[in-house]
């Protein structure tokens, strides 16, 4: 794996892997839109079902960005893997705007279903620190000129941010919340049923796959510009 | 097509969701690519 963190080799073969990666993610998008519209309404909770379809791909993205986050911090931390420090950097942005959208769309189900459009549980507050790690992350690294100093003491962060993710997993267990508990990955298997289940499960899909694409092409755009900035300093010295 | 057009009282808050959901994703592919290219211009060949 820490084969392909060589620059070039990124650049390769994330040339090859980019073309089907967008398909896929149009293609599922096509799909999961298409279902999530055309299910049936609820028994339960009527028509808003259909904001599932967004909220929790974008809840579920928005944790697996920042595990990611951590886990580049760690090999950059680690191995002193530039690309990794890269990575970390470039998917930042990217878990911020898909916390900020599960919040948004969050709220939008909760004033319906609840009767609020926020209220201070375990689970909504811990989201919503995720968002601001997110800004601590992207102001940190933007606070500090020297980029390997940058790195070191945004990874830093990374990893005790990372403390928050259990957190917010396990908050509807430990806390008596309005946000209703683990109802998809529990051992007595999903509460949800197939019909709305499926759609759900593309749409995850979808925005995971693009969450990747937009990675890749925001790894390309900073090597390019490293690149460039390298040649300028050569041609001035 | 019923599904789409029927959701009743709840459109407020459905359309709002499906809405801000499809002005990040696009937003962020249009900032992405604008970047990207813009990168590749200015890179040395």
């Amino acid at each position: 794996m820490l084969a392909y963190a060589n620059p070039q080799r990124f650049m390769e073969l994330s040339h090859r892997v980019l073309p089907w990666l967008c398909g896929a993610t149009a293609v599922l998008f096509a799909v999961g839109l298409y279902l999530s519209v055309t299910v049936p309404p609820d028994y339960q909770q009527g028509e808003t079902v259909r904001i599932m379809f967004v909220h929790v791909p974008a809840a579920w993205v928005a944790m697996m960005a920042y595990g990611f986050m951590a886990l580049a911090s760690l090999i950059g931390l680690v191995n002193r893997h530039p690309l990794a420090d890269v990575a970390a950097k470039e998917a930042a942005p990217l878990g911020a705007l898909f916390t900020a959208m599960a919040l948004i769309t969050g709220s939008l189900w909760g004033r319906p279903m609840w009767g609020t459009y926020w209220v201070w549980d375990g689970r909504l507050t811990s989201f919503l620190l995720l968002f601001f790690l997110y800004l601590g992350y992207i102001a940190l690294w933007n606070a500090i000129e020297n980029e390997v100093r940058a790195a070191r003491a945004a990874a830093v962060l990374a990893l005790i941010g990372a403390v928050n993710l259990p957190i917010i997993e396990f908050s509807v267990q430990w806390w008596t919340t309005l946000h209703q508990g683990e109802s998809i990955f529990r051992s007595g298997g999903p509460l949800i049923s197939a019909v709305f289940l499926w759609p759900l499960f593309i749409m995850a899909v979808a925005y995971t796959l693009l969450f990747f694409t937009l990675l890749i092409v925001r790894i390309r755009t900073e090597i390019l510009e490293r690149r460039t900035r390298s040649a300028a300093l050569g041609s001035s010295s | 097509m019923h599904a789409i057009i029927g959701i009743g009282k709840y459109a407020a808050f459905i359309w709002p969701a499906y809405g801000i959901s499809a002005i990040g994703i696009i937003g962020a592919v249009a900032l992405t690519m604008l970047a990207y290219y813009r990168a590749k211009r200015q890179s040395p060949k």
